[in-house]
């Protein structure tokens, strides 16, 4: 018993020291002082189930979020990817979307977005950790080279890419699906992933498996792979947290920023700015509840411009032109106030100009004791 | 709506056909600087942003406007078209081809892509050096048009046939291979390629022969960055500035970034936004006529604004072609006053000039409204 003991205590210790010296996660060779534990700073993409692409996740609040991390001089970027469309969990394809809460293809800010972390803050190390995944933002997932998930997490989604290329002719079907499908895939390049993987992900017919080549993996867009991942042509390929790890897609899982460090490899961390709300989650989130608002009080603002616009009283008029006029700032001030307008009037910013202008000029017709008319954009003279 | 249904089908046919019809800037005859004092010793690299629909937003005309500034200089200057564009016109990109054809026999002509789909793709073929952004796409070059009904059709039979060689030639023309070139306009076209492991030398086929197959019979075939690298097509992936004069092997030191190139891309990217708002305000104000009580003053408004149209079509063309902005800029009344026009509008190379004899008769219809109205009173 005693040896037994003496046994475990020397074990013990032989981890003990095993653990101490331990090297540092390589990450933390890339800091200015490798030896300090790194300091963290989290960015969410989407929080608490608002993660709608284009909106909540848009470039406009990560520019402000790059200039605080630049500020605050963080030794590691963890950035928390949660974009789940509506963020439910029973997600079951597109007869479930909720229409106001479905992400929007915008490559060009997805790039914006991209460059503002791997360009102006290429020089500070960044791990993607994605929460869930269902929809665009699975590009984001795929962008990062060190990717982790949560648990539960999905990577899934991007059939939505094909569903946008339809046409009833074959040709124009086949460019536009290869137009926005290697569009798409410079997300996954920029992750060190092989565009075979993006393609199978957003193209029903694209078939994909895996082999092994030692301790490589060899992607093959048919079905001939020890592992077959997708050989329906009816559906793309998906990937969860198990199978992504599994494929390599993914480093591991992590629940917590805790199960995260630790498989960074970090022994020690400095969450000081996490706890003090001094990293992005506070930035991020008051923008989301901001811009939610905004268009919440813009959408009542437009039912006063609907309810007066038709008036020929000209304080009801001017009131609708207000009424407009806070629609407007609305949009200017939040980008996402104006996709939103766009994906459920119909309306950005230039058709509310038009708008103002047209209740300008009948105000001037009212005045002068015209018919007061010119609703609509143009109409025959 | 101001556009009449004629315009309406016009716009259909917008994408083959849209002739814009803008004078060409003529390029002048290279000439050396006129005296050594004159010159720089570095060379000049003109980067310029191409951005938007081919025809709107990417023109021939600033690449002209650039052309003229590198030939100041002198031949040999750098001239880089920095494309962000899913396509456009058809007709703006044959005008593309004849300037660049021209001016890559002067300078060293690079495409820097971020996206390069249909026309974009078109135009950077022309450009003897490609290379690609980390995100960046090149292909998808299949033409299609208008069915009248909302709708697209591609091209087929003769014309496809004719389309598919062109954009080889134009491949080939810019130094690349022409089957790499098909095999993005048509999906059945296949194209695959042998990498020799010691030389790097490519060697393309036009069935599956090749080792590595880029485009599959049902593939419409869009590069990216890797395997455009790979297959020889890009000659270098660069994000930033930097990495890419580093690709194109420049030696600092040697070359000057000068600004005229950006200055050129940014002036017609600003003025295209500044016509949209005027068209728009147009059509606004066109639809608000009915305010005006007096007649003669309504259509004297009227005419005033026609006038105001024609102008947008000879300095805004993609704008009153409704490339971009609020939609084509015709009177209301013009497929009733101007309808034997519209054919030849469809079929003429020039059709800014039809556009604006179609506005002609409409203003004279409407002088002699405000004749009668003159009358009346």
């Amino acid at each position: 018993m005693r040896i037994m003991s003496r046994l475990a205590l020397a074990a013990s210790l032989l981890v003990t020291s095993w653990t101490l010296a331990a090297p540092p996660s390589p990450l933390q060779q890339d800091q200015p002082d490798p030896s300090k534990p790194p300091k963290v700073y989290v960015v969410p993409f989407g929080l608490n189930g608002k993660g709608q692409m284009g909106t909540d996740i848009h470039s406009s609040i990560y520019e402000k979020v790059v200039k605080d991390i630049r500020d605050k001089k963080p030794d590691l970027i963890v950035i928390s990817l949660d974009s789940a469309e509506r963020g439910k969990r029973e997600y079951s394809g597109a007869e479930s979307d909720s229409l106001r809460e479905r992400g929007v293809n915008n490559s060009e800010d997805g790039r914006k977005t991209l460059a503002l972390f791997k360009r102006d803050l290429g020089d500070i190390p960044q791990v993607m950790w994605v929460q869930d995944s269902v929809g665009f933002g699975t590009l984001f997932a795929m962008a990062w080279p060190h990717m982790y998930t949560k648990g539960d997490a999905r990577l899934w989604g991007l059939d939505k890419v094909s569903r946008q290329a339809k046409s009833n002719d074959h040709e124009v079907e086949r460019k536009w699906l290869a137009a926005a499908v290697g569009i798409a895939n410079g997300f996954l390049i920029e992750g060190g992933h092989p565009a075979i993987i993006g393609a199978a992900m957003m193209d029903p017919e694209r078939m994909l498996s895996v082999s092994f080549k030692g301790r490589e993996f060899h992607w093959t867009a048919d079905r001939d792979g020890t592992f077959l991942i997708d050989g329906d042509p009816r559906f793309v390929a998906n990937f969860d947290a198990r199978s992504a790890e599994d494929f390599g897609l993914s480093d591991g899982s992590a629940d917590t920023l805790d199960d995260l460090m630790f498989q960074l490899g970090y022994r020690d961390y400095d969450d000081s700015l996490v706890k003090a709300g001094q990293d992005g989650t506070k930035l991020v989130g008051d923008y989301i509840a901001s811009w939610r608002k905004v268009f919440e009080a813009d959408f009542e603002a437009f039912a006063e411009y609907r309810r007066l616009g038709d008036s020929t009283d000209t304080k009801e008029i001017t009131k609708a032109r207000k009424a407009l006029e806070q629609v407007l700032a609305g949009m200017k001030r939040y980008p996402a106030v104006e996709l939103r307008w766009r994906m459920t009037v119909g309306l950005d910013q230039a058709g509310v100009e038009g708008l103002i202008k047209q209740l300008k000029e009948k105000l001037k017709g009212v005045k002068s004791g015209g018919a007061g008319g010119g609703g609509g954009f143009g109409g025959r003279p | 709506m101001t556009r009449p249904c004629a315009a309406a089908a016009l716009l259909t046919l917008l994408l083959p056909m849209a002739a814009l019809g803008q004078s060409t800037p003529k390029a002048p005859a290279v000439k050396p600087p006129a005296s050594s004092d004159d010159r720089t010793t570095k060379r000049q690299v003109f980067i310029v942003p191409m951005e938007g629909m081919v025809g709107a937003g990417l023109r021939h005309d600033e690449m002209v406007k650039v052309e003229q500034e590198a030939d100041k200089f002198g031949n040999g200057q750098i001239i880089i078209l920095k494309i962000n564009s899913g396509g456009g016109s058809v007709t703006e990109g044959d005008r593309i081809v004849r300037t660049l054809e021209r001016v890559r026999e002067k300078h060293r002509l690079v495409a820097w892509l971020e996206e390069a789909i249909s026309g974009a793709a078109f135009t950077a073929m022309n450009c003897p050096e490609i290379y690609f952004m980390k995100v960046g796409t090149m292909g998808s070059i299949t033409k299609y048009s208008g069915d009248g009904s909302g709708g697209q059709v591609s091209s087929s039979g003769r014309d496809l046939e004719a389309w598919i060689e062109r954009v080889a030639e134009v491949a080939e023309g810019g130094g690349h291979n022409g089957q790499v070139g098909r095999a993005m306009v048509y999906s059945p076209i296949v194209v695959s390629y042998t990498k020799d492991p010691k030389t790097g030398k490519v060697t393309f086929y036009a069935d599956a022969t090749g080792e590595v197959m880029l485009s599959d019979q049902g593939d419409n075939l869009t590069l990216n960055a890797d395997n455009a690298l790979d297959c020889g097509y890009s000659k270098g992936t660069a994000d930033t500035q930097e990495e890419l004069f580093r690709a194109m092997q420049l030696v600092p030191g040697t070359y000057e970034v000068n600004p005229a190139g950006d200055r050129i891309g940014k002036s017609w990217l600003k003025s295209l936004e500044n016509y949209k708002k005027k068209a728009q305000d147009l059509q606004i104000e066109l639809g608000s006529l009915s305010n005006v009580n007096d007649p003669v003053a309504r259509l004297t408004k009227q005419r005033k604004l026609y006038e105001q149209m024609k102008e947008y079509w000879r300095k805004a063309t993609p704008v009153a072609m409704g490339m971009e902005g609020p939609g084509m800029l015709l009177p209301p009344e013009a497929n009733e006053v101007a309808t034997h026009l519209f054919e030849k509008f469809q079929n003429s190379p020039d059709q800014v000039e039809v556009a604006c004899q179609i506005i002609d008769l409409c203003i004279k219809d409407v002088n002699r409204r405000i004749a009668e109205a003159k009358k009346q009173k």
